[in-house]
């Protein structure tokens, strides 16, 4: 059994790698922070409620047809799992389609500004505009999904002839009852967090340095001119790149109400955190993203945890934690963990 | 933690706008007021120096924090200095903070001069506090590259707010706090008096804001905006122009918040959140227009009208949209957003060169102009 402690670090370190690593990727191409990166994660959010909320009802739908009763679907709604196929599939499924929000975000919005010579400010404040229409969006939906499950559930208790102990909310949810892999007693998504953002890492360390586009997408980041003379169509290698880092954040937001309280604001409060982790780690670097949000994900939970039971400080100055690393890193290391040469460090350290 | 935002703010405009069309055309002029000297801070510093100051926020949680915090204690003290016999005393101000200003206010209807030495004080507090934290805030990232500066700015907005949400003494945390009203010898007409009181304040920050932007610093402000090299070059410290600005600007929007706090007359921390007073000036200034502080006024003017007046009308909406009108709001800010970046990048009002202050100047330098060429 691990310490519950343990298990919030990291979920939170690797919720942070994963979108820290987008956000850096998308700012190593365009060049411009994405404020609207964290809101990504909660379509990915949205995605996974909508998928098992009508998984859920509509086994109650087959259990009422089959003629079940109160007792029988009560326990039918208490225990109530997730399948490794469900994963998959919300896995996927928000990968795809969030993944196509911020591919429209990079050719509709992003690429047609800085073609017209938008500055760096204009840029910065297109993907606020883009962060807000998410948000109300997500919002609509969350009202609308709302009323149409209640709605749904509503039926089916008369239909029954009995009330359906279930009600169907999408604000503050959490689905961490439904997320329990059966015979290892341990949450699915304590599982699949760190094996993803491992098997990203060995993923991206393959793709980088031995194909063909991934060398593409370094050369571009590098040297876009250069790249275009040697044959690289820049503009897919940058479209691809924003297809990746929203789907990256869609992942990470599927899995996301399957251990917090999710509602559509908390993509506001998690950029910040996400910020920090991308400079922490340095947003020039790809690789930067591991350590940052590494570094950001302990230090947030365990600082906070320390100072909540020895100096009894209240729980919500957590935001602070990765606010005063970011700062200090600014300060000593504005380039990033994984941006500075270390190499340069080592000389000066033997030198002296 | 965003639906108990909504909700206090619609339980606020709902206060708000729930009076005639007289106190509406009233509450528009205030709101005006307000947002026009928050985005005038911040038209000098991301239209002319080039700051993208993504936490605009602070200043203003900050001044609006001053008056919760120190308002309501210095009028206490004031009061038990000028009537040591009778004081007024307290042990939790926080706490007891609704009577207390209810007791504050009716010994201020009383001494106007008193409450008008209150309402400067504080002011001028609350502008000295955003100075102060602005530059703090600023510090770690001012040298970088504007977006670490936008980010930085952003999120140490985002730590005054957590301060101010989760430290009672500042505003109350959750519930909030009551604000003493200087205002309290006008007695029936205080929304008229504030108004009228705002009005003047955007009319003073105007008048400094366009002397000081005529003047040679406006020049080198702009000059490292267009080219931070070849001000280097010319011996201008960026560096440090580029603090002043966070420092002035910070101070200014404090100031705003401040008026803010007075004009509600409560201060609770969830109504000071990055959309209302970071995003929404941003708005305004991008439909007025980066770098032309008539086109900044003309801007808030727009937004504000619009918002509030779709916020007043919001019944009819709701018969129309298929949806609750709160999100009408955030998407309306990003369509807004987008239209004018994609059709109208430089605003309503474009920048325009400055005009110069004395012609004879002008005729010498043409004059020299054309002979060394």
């Amino acid at each position: 059994m691990v310490a519950p402690i343990l298990i919030d670090a990291i979920t939170y370190s690797c919720l942070y790698i994963l979108l820290s690593l987008g956000l850096t990727l998308t700012y190593m191409t365009t060049r411009v922070p994405n404020f609207a990166h964290a809101s990504f994660a909660i379509i990915g959010s949205y995605i996974t409620w909508t998928w098992v909320t009508s998984r859920i009802v509509s086994s109650i739908e087959n259990a009422i047809e089959q003629g079940l009763d109160p007792r029988e679907i009560n326990v039918l709604i208490r225990e109530f799992t997730l399948q490794p196929a469900d994963y998959i599939a919300v896995l996927v499924l928000s990968f795809v389609v969030v993944g196509l929000v911020g591919l429209a975000q990079y050719l509709l919005v992003l690429k047609p500004l800085s073609n017209r010579g938008s500055t760096l400010i204009g840029l910065m404040i297109a993907t606020i505009a883009v962060d807000m229409l998410i948000f109300s969006f997500i919002n609509i939906y969350a009202d609308y999904a709302q009323a149409y499950y209640n709605g749904v559930l509503k039926e089916l208790s008369e239909k029954a002839g009995y009330k359906i102990p279930l009600l169907v909310k999408t604000r503050d949810f959490t689905l961490y009852a439904y997320d329990r892999l059966k015979g290892l007693n341990v949450q699915g998504s304590l599982v699949l967090l760190p094996s993803l953002v491992l098997g990203l890492l060995a993923v991206l360390q393959v793709l980088l340095t031995k194909t063909k586009i991934g060398i593409a997408l370094r050369a571009s980041v590098e040297n876009p001119m250069l790249a275009e003379v040697a044959g690289v169509n820049v503009n897919r290698v940058y479209a691809l790149a924003w297809f990746v880092s929203a789907g990256l954040a869609g992942c990470a937001g599927a899995l996301v109400p399957l251990r917090l309280f999710t509602n559509p604001a908390l993509g506001h409060t998690l950029i910040v955190s996400i910020f920090a982790a991308s400079i922490v780690g340095g947003l020039n670097v790809i690789y930067g993203a591991f350590l940052g949000g590494l570094l950001v994900g302990m230090s947030e939970t365990l600082i906070m945890n320390f100072l909540t039971l020895h100096l009894g400080l209240n729980a919500g100055y957590r935001p602070m934690i990765p606010l005063l690393i970011m700062a200090v890193m600014l300060l000593l290391l504005p380039e990033g963990i994984g941006g500075y040469e270390w190499s340069k460090f080592k000389k000066r350290v033997k030198a002296s | 933690m965003e639906q108990v935002q909504e909700k206090g703010e619609s339980v606020m405009i709902g206060e708000l706008f729930g009076g005639g069309v007289s106190q509406f055309v009233l509450d528009i002029i205030a709101l005006f007021s307000i947002y026009s000297i928050v985005v005038l801070s911040l038209n000098l510093e991301a239209g002319y120096t080039g700051i993208p100051n993504f936490g605009k926020l602070l200043g203003v949680a900050v001044g609006a924090f001053t008056v919760s915090a120190l308002s309501g204690r210095l009028a206490i003290l004031f009061h038990n200095l000028e009537n040591p016999s009778s004081p007024i005393t307290y042990k939790d101000y926080v706490q007891e903070s609704a009577k207390l200003v209810f007791e504050v206010n009716k010994w201020l209807a009383e001494n106007p001069l008193m409450a008008i030495l209150l309402l400067f004080l504080t002011l001028a507090i609350a502008a000295l506090a955003g100075g102060a934290i602005g530059y703090l805030a600023s510090y770690p990232a001012i040298r970088l590259r504007g977006d670490y500066l936008a980010i930085t700015l952003l999120a140490m907005a985002e730590a005054v707010r957590v301060i101010g949400y989760n430290y009672p003494p500042i505003a109350g945390g959750t519930l909030g706090m009551q604000v003493p009203n200087p205002f309290a010898a006008v007695g029936e007409n205080r929304y008229a008096a504030v108004t009228a009181f705002l009005a003047l304040m955007v009319l003073v920050t105007y008048v400094l804001y366009s002397k000081m932007l005529c003047s040679p610093l406006g020049r080198v402000l702009r000059a490292t905006r267009d080219n931070e090299l070849s001000a280097e070059s010319l011996g201008k410290d960026v560096v440090s122009y580029r603090k002043k600005v966070i420092v002035i600007g910070t101070a200014t929007a404090a100031v705003a918040g401040a008026l803010y706090a007075y004009y509600t007359g409560g201060v609770i921390a969830t109504a000071y959140h990055r959309v209302a007073w970071t995003f929404w000036p941003w708005v305004m200034l991008m439909l007025g227009g980066m770098a032309n502080n008539l086109g900044a006024l003309v801007g808030t003017f727009i937004f504000v009208v619009m918002r509030y007046s779709i916020i007043r009308y919001k019944t009819v909406f709701e018969g129309i949209l298929p949806f609750n009108v709160v999100w009408l709001d955030y998407m309306l800010l990003g369509i807004a957003l987008l239209v004018v970046l994609m059709l109208r990048p430089q605003g309503v009002l474009p920048e325009k060169p400055v005009r110069t202050v004395k012609k004879t100047f002008y005729d010498a330098d043409r004059r020299y102009k054309i002979e060394t060429s």
